[in-house]
């Protein structure tokens, strides 16, 4: 998969994704704030959190320290990252032009910062018919042979805040449905 | 930093140690420039100093620990021992360890350990890397790949797994350096090393002709002289060695053929559960030689090996490279003989021949998986195609590294990628191997340099005439063989046995107590058979019997009461009875009733086959077996004799006939069943 340093790090920072829950990711008010920070003041991008310092970017020293060692998780993240894709399964992140649009403009800041998914991406901006959110983990619904199938078909795409073998509660799965 | 590195060198070796030629220059580029290097070096150079020391300078400057990539549990033992040596804390991860992970992963946080060992088998584990990698959050100081050419399929010794390691440095931090090692791997080879890793490396490449070797080619017409010529030569020769087979059979025939001759040898192969005794013998010289396949090879160090012969010619002269460079690592002088006959070219193009399985293999497995609703488990998967266990293994192998399918705790399930193998590619690699093969015929001929016409093959920049060869310097090894020898050889194959061990397991999903174990009661005992199907003597003359249609000569009946009487199971069998076949219904009873005859006991055929069966070679695994011998076997209970007795059949092949055969005996209170076959399918039982 083709994900740029600034997608990378995006998973990295905000997803439990090839590194288990160790440390705590940031929640979406977190990443926003991270973002609208080093993007307002310094012009920076979140890959510029690569090169090291991270207070130089604005960030206070508890969230500057979180960062360095979530992104520390970095080469795992890459390999899952590659065995993902290996298996047909994309990452959006708010700054990709297949990011649903409805989400971006109806839930805004609140807006999943990461998005695992199979499928057609522009069904995700194209209105709510051909998509499913799933409660049960991705990696099991696209296991299943019908859904296989439809998604191989160009019928149904699967999207999901989640992490792929994570589920997604209920009520999560409903209110990004409605916000499609 | 140079006189650092001396220094440690020194504490760690003795004041004598000094760098060989280029060491210090790849500690440099590793530890100062933090570089990316493939390092081609012979074996025994001292690769493992070159990473040891600079996994010891990079964590003396604050730099997280190494990981090492290493193929073979073996090797890592060694490397472990060596390691300490250093002042390197080293730990491991791999299957035989998993009660110490926890520990190990609280010495990695505390900065307890330098150097972390993981089997490439172990990345393919997607939890296993959860569980690693979180380990390694102060951050990998260098990343090691030992034998780097596994990573590529032209390589002698591709392992799928290593193509991971690809995924692994794309996400490495920049900065972090990189050492890939490998001392077989010719240019071609280097180069798709560097273009799996997706890297751009830096290649340092030493000589790798070793001065202290002696090579010399002997053809010899077939396997018995060539047993015969090492009953009389190994005895002769210094200190201890090892002698390359193809095959496991033949390691165990080689080792029981020396040993019947006085000579301390005992075979090694993957079927062997002694393997690390076996090591440990050769290394401290309580035996001659080990008779082993190439199971044992990479990273076996022992530096008094003083001789490695090879039975039959490996496939290409990088393996032979690979192999000879065990001996003569620690002594002035090593021999390396290459024995070489006619049946090595036979199993080396069966071997490139099968290297690869069959498009319709793959489509079976996808198509069955596809078709089942959540995925399947291997037991289920194994009854729905018919394809032989080895080969589903690399059907399997190959669809998960390319993330075709998935394993979700036990269950394999499809993915959303599309795939279709890359034939063109397998099609390029097996010319390759064709070509390989060629070279060693001409290795065998050659009136040049040995030595430099291997480290040619290995497009070895410094190769030159060794001068110490047996071309170079004239043969240092009889070519003659003892006349004698060869008669007791040709008799030695002609009357090879072979136990047929039973099976003790129903197989998965056949339908049948499922997947549990046999009653002990409804068990076979170890049977016999007299030869291998259409080899040497005995299984020669069953297979153009077979192909007469019958009936197998009278010297087959005198040769069977023979092998009885020295065999001699107890209980001793009171009657006989044989596995009926539709093809050629009168053969094995003809043959059973003649061989009762002599041993003077009756014959009761009491096995009938309900239906026709298709013949039992044509199913590829277990369950489609199994199936195939229950449906069409009956009993004709009442005629069933309450004492032991010897169960008949020509040939045997997957054990299942047997073991349904002995099953339904067994039930019937039948004591003792002991199978006895003319023959044993190669490959088989």
């Amino acid at each position: 998969m083709n994900l740029s340093e600034d997608a990378l790090v995006a998973v990295c920072l905000c997803t439990t994704l090839g590194r288990g829950a160790r440390i705590e990711p940031l929640n979406v008010e977190q990443w926003s704030d991270l973002v609208r920070n080093i993007t307002r003041d310094k012009q920076a991008t979140p890959r510029d959190l690569l090169d090291g310092d991270a207070t130089a970017l604005g960030l206070d020293a508890t969230v500057a320290a979180r960062v360095v060692a979530l992104l520390r998780g970095l080469g795992s993240v890459g390999i899952e990252v590659e065995r993902l894709d290996a298996t047909g399964i994309w990452i959006l992140t708010r700054g990709d032009a297949d990011y649903p649009v409805a989400w971006k403009r109806n839930l805004g800041a609140a807006a999943p910062p990461v998005l695992f998914g199979a499928g057609v991406k522009a069904a995700l901006s194209a209105g709510q018919d051909a998509v499913l959110i799933p409660t049960e983990s991705l990696e099991r619904t696209v296991a299943r042979k019908t859904v296989r199938e439809s998604i191989l078909a160009g019928e149904l795409t699967v999207v999901t805040p989640s992490i792929p073998s994570a589920r997604t509660t209920q009520d999560e799965s409903r209110r990004l449905q409605e916000a499609l | 930093m140079k006189e650092l590195a001396q220094e440690l060198l020194k504490q760690a070796l003795g004041p004598e140690a000094a760098f060989r030629d280029g060491q210090l220059e790849a500690i440099e580029s590793i530890v100062e420039r933090k570089e990316r290097l493939l390092l081609v070096q012979r074996t025994g150079w001292g690769k493992s100093v070159v990473y040891f020391l600079a996994t010891r300078m990079l964590r003396d400057q604050g730099h997280g620990p190494a990981l090492l990539i290493s193929p073979l549990l073996s090797l890592m033992r060694d490397q472990e021992r060596f390691a300490e040596r250093l002042g390197v804390r080293a730990a491991r991860f791999d299957s035989s360890n998993m009660e110490e992970w926890a520990e190990v992963s609280d010495q990695i946080a505390s900065g307890k350990i330098d150097l972390l060992l993981i089997s490439p088998e172990r990345l393919a584990n997607s939890s296993f890397r959860e569980e690693v990698q979180p380990l390694l959050d102060p951050g990998i100081g260098l990343f090691i790949i030992d034998e780097a050419h596994c990573i590529s399929d032209w390589g002698h010794d591709f392992r799928p797994d290593y193509r991971r390691i690809r995924s692994m440095l794309a996400g490495l931090p920049r900065g972090v350096p990189v050492l890939a090692t490998t001392a077989t791997a010719n240019s071609r080879v280097v180069e798709d090393i560097a273009e799996q890793m997706g890297q751009s490396f830096r290649t340092q490449r030493g000589e790798l002709a070793r001065a202290s070797l002696r090579l010399q080619a002997i053809p010899l017409r077939d396997q018995a002289e060539r047993l015969a010529w090492l009953a009389r030569e190994v005895p002769r020769l210094e200190g201890s060695g090892i002698i390359y087979c193809i095959t496991k059979r033949d390691c165990e025939r080689v080792a029981g053929w020396l040993r019947q001759h006085g000579v301390e040898a005992r075979a090694y192969h993957a079927g062997r559960e002694d393997r690390e005794q076996l090591e440990d013998d050769l290394r401290d010289n309580r035996v001659k030689a080990l008779v082993s396949t190439v199971a044992l090879g990479m990273g076996f160090d022992k530096p008094d090996l003083r001789f490695v012969i090879h039975f039959q010619r490996p496939g290409s002269p990088v393996a032979y490279y690979q192999q000879v460079g065990r001996a003569g690592r620690g002594v002035p002088e090593a021999k390396a003989v290459l024995l070489a006959g006619v049946e090595d070219e036979q199993i080396h193009a069966y071997f490139i021949r099968t290297a690869f399985p069959d498009r319709a293999d793959f489509d079976a497995v996808l198509g069955a998986i596809e078709n089942s609703e959540e995925g399947l488990r291997l037991g289920e998967l194994r009854s729905a195609v018919n394809i032989p266990v080895m080969r589903l293994g690399k059907v399997m192998k190959l669809l998960l590294v390319d993330g075709a399918i998935e394993k979700r705790r036990s269950v394999y399930v499809r993915t959303l990628r599309e795939w279709a193998p890359d034939e063109a590619a397998w099609e390029a690699v097996s010319a390759a191997r064709v070509a390989e093969l060629e070279r060693m015929r001409e290795f065998l001929t050659t009136t040049d340099c040995l030595m430099e016409f291997i480290g040619r093959e290995l497009d070895d920049p410094h190769a030159t005439a060794c001068g110490v060869c047996a071309n170079c310097a004239g043969p240092f090894m009889t070519r003659s063989v003892d006349e004698d020898l060869v008669r007791q050889a040709a008799d030695f194959l002609h009357h090879t046995e072979l136990p047929i061990e039973p099976r003790k397991m129903w197989p998965p999903m056949s339908g049948r107590a499922v997947g549990g174990r046999i009653a002990e009661a409804e068990r076979a005992r170890e049977g016999r058979a007299m030869s291998i199907f259409r080899e040497a003597g005995i299984g020669k003359q069953v297979a153009r019997s077979k192909q007469e249609g019958g009936p197998f000569p009278d010297d087959l009946v005198s040769a069977a009461v023979d092998l009885i009487k020295r065999w001699n199971p107890q209980p001793a069998p009171a009657w006989i009875t044989c596995i009926p076949s539709h093809r050629h219904p009168d053969l094995v009873p003809d043959f059973a009733r003649r061989l009762a005859a002599r041993l003077g006991i009756p014959f009761v055929p009491v096995l009938e086959t309900a239906g026709k069966p298709a013949e039992q070679s044509s199913m590829a695994n277990s369950a489609h077996q199994f199936r195939n011998v229950f449906d069409s076997l009956q009993i004709d209970a009442p005629a069933v004799l309450a004492s032991p007795v010897l169960l008949v059949d020509d040939i045997v092949d997957s054990r299942w006939t047997m073991a349904a055969a002995s099953s339904l005996l067994g039930s019937l209170d039948c004591p003792a069943v002991f199978p006895f076959a003319l023959a044993m399918r190669a490959g088989g039982a």
